[in-house]
């Protein structure tokens, strides 16, 4: 029997390129400040080419509305071309897998990008009863995340396509108890 | 070249204006006419949503720091280990005559 007991998928599609997106979903800085209604902070412990482990704190749901925030430590990786994977744990116990794929198609000679979360989770024994209000509770938050990535890939599509070139500095929020390790790939 | 009455412009209201895939974002603030570029050099982003306060420039994607009046970046938000100096916001040379604001997307202070 599996560990994790809940499933869900979400699925998203933007009329962007598959490197936006990557590049968005790489872009750790932004979290606590574009998605400010969920994140709280974010944080760099330890980098190794394509894999990066993060603590960030979430403000969501019934913290939100509380002075705590709920801490996540995750490992999150970049699986070229087209896959990114999550594994995150809460301050409460529970762990999160998240597996992203990221796949490029046209329509109508517009390039698209669709996106598909798969989220699995172990839930606790005496929380199972309540699958749909979690199941409700996973739409509404990537409804919100998406929203708000969203308008970041669009933007991010139409100044490189005005000729706008990335700077090329490093921009990690690394944690002041210092990087564990630090090596960067550039893919 | 991109010319706008300077009716037009409100304390601290920006007014954004693509020309030539340059995005020239200009605002009136204590009482100067500001115009500098609406894409940030950091990674894009739109800085005609940013926060002015006291002729900083705050970017709404990662809180870096421009001053408005110099295009230097003061502050990289929560990217603490970019060095500043290394980007900087173009401004576009700015002229106010007969209460028209005439900007020069070409030239760059």
């Amino acid at each position: 029997m599996s560990y994790y007991n809940y499933t869900h998928t979400e699925h998203q599609e933007a009329p962007v390129s598959k490197d936006v997106v990557i590049w968005n979903f790489l872009d750790f800085p932004h979290a606590p400040i574009v998605h400010k209604r969920s994140y709280k902070y974010c944080k760099i412990l330890a980098k190794y080419g394509p894999v990066t482990f993060v603590e960030f704190g979430a403000n969501n749901g019934l913290t939100r509305f509380l002075p705590i925030t709920i801490k996540h430590l995750m490992w999150h990786q970049f699986i070229p071309p087209d896959t990114i994977l999550h594994l995150s744990k809460s301050s409460f116990g529970t762990y999160l897998k998240v597996v992203a794929k990221v796949t490029e198609f046209k329509r109508d000679d517009q390039v698209y990008t669709k996106i598909t979360h798969t989220f699995n989770m172990h839930i606790p024994f005496f929380l199972l009863p309540f699958k749909s209000i979690i199941t409700r509770y996973l739409k509404r938050w990537s409804k919100i995340l998406w929203e708000e990535d969203l308008a970041m890939c669009l933007r991010r599509q139409k100044v490189l396509d005005a000729g706008f070139k990335d700077s090329p500095l490093e921009t990690m929020p690394y944690g002041k108890e210092g990087v564990l390790v630090n090596e960067t790939t550039h893919y | 070249m991109i010319t706008i009455p300077l009716t037009e412009l409100q304390p601290d209201k920006k007014i954004c204006r693509w020309i030539n895939n340059k995005e020239v974002v200009l605002v009136l603030h204590n009482d100067q006419v500001l115009a500098y570029s609406g894409i940030c050099p950091h990674q894009g982003g739109p800085l005609e949503q940013g926060t002015i306060i006291d002729k900083k420039l705050i970017c709404p994607w990662h809180n870096c720091v421009f001053d408005l009046t110099t295009g230097t970046c003061i502050d990289t938000g929560l990217c603490k280990n970019i060095t500043p100096e290394k980007i900087k916001l173009p401004r576009f040379k700015c002229t106010v005559k007969d209460n028209i604001v005439y900007v020069d997307e070409n030239v760059i202070l």
